[in-house]
């Protein structure tokens, strides 16, 4: 059994942080102007690119990076300690993108891979939020086509995308959608704001009869709930992965915080309550980096995909609820300074409160773990991997 | 109904008049106050701070004979347990004074008290420093003597309402005095805010850092005379943080009202959110949190009316404060929890009251502190004294 970084995820690593670090300049601007600039973001997507770091879920024949999860979860890690969720302009095409036909590829695929363009993905409702069979969107089949209509709510990045991977019920079968946002019949309803002040907007749009053809289908007729599961099997992993590397800058501030602040005449990092909560955190940091590593060396060797699906559950489980303890006992340790917008510890405090709730708000992943051990019983969870 | 909790008749028409007010005048501002960033148009606080004097809420514990209410802690409490249901801290709006003003001369209390309890000028208290926040002994501001003039130099931070205060009262350091509180008119030469930082929540004022250069007041800018600081603030600090304890009592009633309206409403997989357990049981622990602060609070404010020993009174504060403070923020975290996806958009109050109820956890004191005073009062005072 060897837990050391070859070389290759080593220096992975020491990338991902390099242009963490370079990304990391552009936070106060993002926090003060509710997003940035183009050309802040145009510099930003050089600075990927010369990193190396575009598109790393895509394989390498299509110009992605073509990084194993774990690779993808080292990445991750570093990007997640960026607040504003500025981690989010390091674009990853979602992997229901991989269903693509041929021409599908050279129309979304390939430019999102190159970012020259974006998707977003578009899946909850109004109505269909935990549950996401409560679709209302509908898809009419139409001549040759299709008719669309409905609501989307929460589509993250829908201001900066070109096209929407949008969720419908067609003629009764989940079924992924490429609508352009300019197709008539699109449009944005509202923007609202959220608690985190994120580099992205999002929106919710509304479908008006929005004509699209059989060849923006992604992936057949009736795929629409396994691709959308598969997106949120990964994005699972990445969330444990960018909440642990969140946390861990938080617990460095705190520390450099609680060693140089003194109160009563000493450094408060000398009091046993402040201690506590740096121990704490430090506990919380790495039982969750550990699994989160495991479980996605597990997904590169061939976990079957429930068993898969169940630990993506559990890991973002675990680690959203572990960084909300970290962040919230670091704002503690800033004190006053730990409500100011301009501490990164303030940010990175309303940003991970959404981590315990989107892809699955928490309550969810528990019913996801719990009816896995129950149907199928502990070891598919819990026993180590074997050669 | 028998209850530990013993209102008389003018005590309830003061909660209803607390109640109504809220509900009709406040709360509707709720939406616009998060969009504005906090900042009301002058025509919305004029409206507020009206209706808030028609309604005799304004400077509460103040006395009759400055315009005040004359309330006893207890009035004080069941009133704030209203003021505390609304968010983004618009019952800030309400005019009122510190209390250490009453200990002014007759002419501070015509210049400052009373206008500001007209709702005609602002107050602020300047305490807290870049080196002195839970630790107020390091505060470095100091004030010279210079004939029969004082000049203050120093730096504070967290300067609530300091954007449009008319006067800060400020703490420094007498020369040869020790800690002394002086009034401080904010057009004179010397003061200015050097910073306005954001902050988690949206208020109605800012907290900036406001700087003093050489500042020169004369002996009249006094409060209640020369080192007599920390005794004056002691009644200061018990109320802030029994009113911060009862408006958390009040946030968790109004956020399980929220959360049961919501979760009674809202179905997925073909059913009520609130008929499952992994919905409904938080809410009971919230429910039971917010019994057992409602509780403790109301017991803090008759002990204090009762004339009862001061540092019990303040010990006692100090755990109702670091009770109900931790408490109200689970329920905060609870319901947003309940809430789903809305529950992190700024349009619904579950959102709001978790930014806002987290600096109840810093602020007059962090739970850290809070949990210092009250280990120390088990000792010197009795365990008995302290949780009886």
């Amino acid at each position: 059994m060897d837990f050391a970084y070859p070389p290759r995820l080593a220096e992975l690593q020491d990338h991902a942080r390099a242009l963490a670090d370079v990304i990391e300049k552009y936070e106060d601007r993002c926090e003060e102007g509710n997003g940035l600039p183009s050309a802040d973001l145009a510099l930003i997507a050089e600075a990927v690119r010369n990193a190396g770091l575009a598109a790393i879920n895509m394989p390498t024949e299509w110009g992605g990076q073509g990084l194993s999860i774990l690779e993808q979860v080292v990445v991750q890690e570093q990007l997640g300690r960026l607040t504003n969720a500025l981690w989010d302009t390091v674009w990853r095409p979602a992997n229901a993108l991989r269903a693509c036909s041929a021409p599908q590829r050279t129309r979304y695929l390939m430019p999102c891979i190159q970012g020259t363009r974006r998707d977003c993905f578009a899946v909850t409702e109004e109505g269909a939020g935990s549950d996401p069979l409560s679709l209302r969107t509908t898809a009419r089949r139409r001549g040759d086509g299709w008719v669309i209509d409905g609501e989307k709510w929460f589509v993250t990045v829908g201001d900066a995308a070109d096209f929407l991977i949008t969720l419908a019920m067609a003629d009764g079968q989940p079924t992924l959608f490429l609508v352009d946002k300019d197709a008539p019949g699109v449009r944005v309803k509202r923007i609202p704001r959220y608690m985190h002040t994120f580099v992205y907007e999002h929106p919710e749009f509304v479908f008006e009869g929005v004509e699209v053809g059989d060849d923006k289908v992604l992936g057949g007729v009736g795929q629409g709930y396994e691709l959308t599961r598969d997106w949120f099997v990964e994005e699972r992993l990445m969330i444990g992965a960018r909440t642990i590397g969140a946390a861990e800058r938080a617990l460095e501030l705190a520390v450099e915080w609680a060693n140089s602040r003194v109160q009563f005449g000493s450094p408060i990092s000398g009091y046993q309550l402040i201690q506590g909560m740096l121990a704490d955190c430090a506990v919380d940091i790495a039982t969750n980096r550990a699994l989160v590593h495991l479980v996605a060396w597990e997904a590169d060797h061939g976990l079957d995909r429930k068993t898969l699906h169940g630990k993506a559950a559990l890991v973002k489980l675990a680690a959203s609820e572990a960084s909300g303890r970290v962040i919230d006992r670091c704002v503690q340790i800033f004190g006053g300074r730990g409500y100011m917008r301009d501490y990164p510890v303030e940010r990175l405090y309303r940003e991970l409160r959404v981590d315990r709730i989107w892809e699955g708000t928490s309550e969810i992943q528990r019913l996801t773990i719990a009816n896995e051990i129950i149907k199928r019983g502990t070891s598919g969870l819990l026993q180590m991997p074997r050669v | 109904m028998a209850s530990l909790v013993q209102l008389s008749a003018d005590q309830l028409e003061l909660q209803e008049r607390a109640r109504r007010f809220v509900d009709d005048v406040l709360i509707p501002h709720e939406v616009a106050a998060e969009r504005a960033g906090g900042r009301l148009p002058a025509e919305v606080v004029n409206t507020i701070t009206k209706a808030a004097i028609g309604a005799r809420l304004n400077g509460g514990r103040h006395g009759l004979e400055h315009g005040g209410q004359g309330w006893s802690t207890l009035d004080y409490v069941v009133v704030h347990e209203q003021l505390g249901r609304n968010t983004n801290g618009l019952w800030w709006w309400i005019p009122d004074g510190y209390n250490v003003l009453s200990a002014g001369t007759p002419d501070q209390i015509a210049r400052y008290l009373v206008p500001a309890l007209r709702g005609e000028i602002w107050l602020s208290y300047a305490v807290t420093e870049e080196h002195a926040g839970s630790d107020p002994s390091s505060i470095r501001t100091t004030a010279r003597a210079d004939g029969d003039d004082w000049v203050i130099d120093g730096e504070k931070w967290f300067v609530t309402s300091g954007d449009v205060a008319a006067a800060h009262i400020v703490v420094a350091v007498a020369e040869g005095h020790g800690p002394t509180l002086f009034i401080v008119d904010a057009d004179l030469p010397g003061v200015e805010a050097v910073a306005d930082p954001p902050f988690t929540h949206t208020f109605p004022h800012g907290h900036p850092t406001v700087r003093f250069t050489g500042v020169r007041v004369g002996s009249s800018a006094i409060i209640g005379g020369l080192g007599e600081a920390d005794a004056l603030q002691q009644a200061w600090f018990m109320e802030e943080r029994l009113g911060i304890a009862v408006h958390c009592v009040a946030a968790m009633g109004r956020l399980l009202e929220e959360a049961l309206g919501w979760a009674a409403t809202r179905e997925q997989g073909g059913g009520r959110i609130l008929d499952h357990q992994g919905v409904s049981f938080p809410l009971a622990d919230s429910a039971a949190d917010a019994a057992a602060a409602r509780l403790l609070v109301y017991e803090v404010a008759t002990l204090a009316d009762s004339g009862a020993d001061r540092k019990i009174v303040h010990a006692k504060a100090s755990l109702a404060k670091l009770f109900a403070s931790e408490a109200a923020y689970r329920c905060a975290d609870r319901v947003v929890q309940v809430f789903g996806g809305r529950g992190y958009v700024r349009t619904y109050a579950a959102e709001r009251f978790l930014r806002e109820l987290r600096v109840d956890r810093i602020w007059e004191g962090t739970s850290e502190i809070q949990r210092l005073i009250v280990a120390r009062s088990l000792e010197r005072r009795g365990v008995r004294a302290v949780i009886a």
